[in-house]
């Protein structure tokens, strides 16, 4: 894949190269420990979100057995009108939250401050309904962790192996070409005052 | 300038800017607990300017580890990857927050100096206090 580069054969040209090699080395070092920890993080998110899916599902449903049950009881109207008192007093802060440089959607739910004393039944439902939307939020903000996370990953390993496979070996190749070049010119310029150190003790030898 | 030689160059600049832009979420300032305890909702400013907002759970926890201390804490609490260390080695030098972190991952730390640990346990770390930890890349 890597070819080498046209640069000049130049002592100062491989000076630079060599260089330009040990940046790339390090930033490589530095960019696939930062992929490693993103893919943890990735598979981290993962677990959470199946584990947060699984536990809202199974809270979600118990739920609305009790809507049901609480509908049943105290009528539709009234427990309409407690239901929207409810989903009024909660506030979530949308924001941002930065994994590893990574920007994602986050939220933070601030939980209402029941006052009013409700009737039987429908304070337990309260407080499990504001536990359902903290725990949605929670879901989401895992998800879009997960997309966010996925997408960088990506572009990451995009870098990582163009550097691995790319930019480093053919900076290699044309640092060992360069040198053998080098060693050449000076195994010539060896031979010649070899051959020039022979004429002239030739020609000394003819006086 | 042939084609090679700007090709270098933008490689050059790439690879530069990558080590430039690494580390772009650290944070401008970091704040005590118990003054992000106050705020509503918890957050702070980080250096590419954006806002990262924080789990007010994981403070509640590291106020209940730390106790009296629980103010001397900065967060975020910084972790470093450096090349000198190893790979998959990191370390934190603050002594409250290593305190913390020790207590945590259930590990012996003396109370002075910096907290070393390895790749599994950064990942138990980082899924506790996903919101109040950072990891920054120190190249030397």
């Amino acid at each position: 894949m890597s070819s080498l580069m046209r640069v000049r054969a130049t002592k100062i040209e491989l000076i630079k190269l060599r260089r330009r090699r040990d940046l790339a080395k390090k930033v490589h070092r530095i960019l696939r420990e930062r992929l490693t920890i993103l893919v943890n993080e990735f598979l981290t998110r993962v677990r959470e979100a199946y584990n947060f899916r699984l536990e809202l599902n199974k809270y979600i449903s118990s739920v609305y057995n009790k809507a049901i049950l609480l509908t049943g009881t105290y009528g539709d109207k009234s427990y309409s009108f407690l239901r929207s008192s409810l989903r009024n007093g909660i506030r979530v802060y949308v924001g941002h939250e930065n994994i590893m440089g990574v920007r994602s959607v986050s939220a933070v739910v601030k939980e209402p401050e029941i006052l009013v004393s409700l009737p039987p039944g429908l304070d337990e439902f309260s407080r499990e309904a504001i536990k359902i939307i903290t725990m949605i939020i929670d879901l989401g903000r895992t998800e879009q962790a997960i997309i966010s996370l996925g997408k960088e990953i990506g572009r990451t390993r995009r870098k990582v192996n163009a550097l691995e496979y790319i930019v480093i070996p053919r900076l290699d190749k044309t640092i060992r070409y360069l040198s053998m070049k080098f060693e050449e010119r000076e195994r010539e310029e060896k031979a010649r005052l070899k051959r020039v150190k022979g004429m002239l003790e030739k020609r000394r030898g003819r006086k | 300038m042939s084609l090679d030689h700007e090709l270098n160059d933008i490689v050059l600049r790439a690879l530069k800017d990558e080590l430039r832009i690494i580390n772009k979420h650290i944070p401008y300032r970091r704040i005590s607990l118990c003054d992000l305890i106050d705020m509503n909702p918890p957050y702070i400013i980080l250096r590419d300017g954006t806002t990262h907002l924080i789990d007010r759970r994981e403070l509640q926890l590291l106020r209940d580890i730390l106790g009296d201390k629980a103010c001397l804490i900065k967060i975020p609490i910084i972790i470093e990857s450096s090349p000198s260390l190893g790979e998959g080695v990191y370390r934190i030098r603050d002594p409250v927050a290593a305190l913390a972190v020790a207590k945590i991952l259930g590990l012996d730390y003396g109370g002075k100096g910096e907290l070393i640990f390895y790749r599994p346990q950064l990942y138990e770390l980082r899924t506790r206090l996903r919101t109040t930890t950072t990891i920054i890349f120190t190249p030397t």
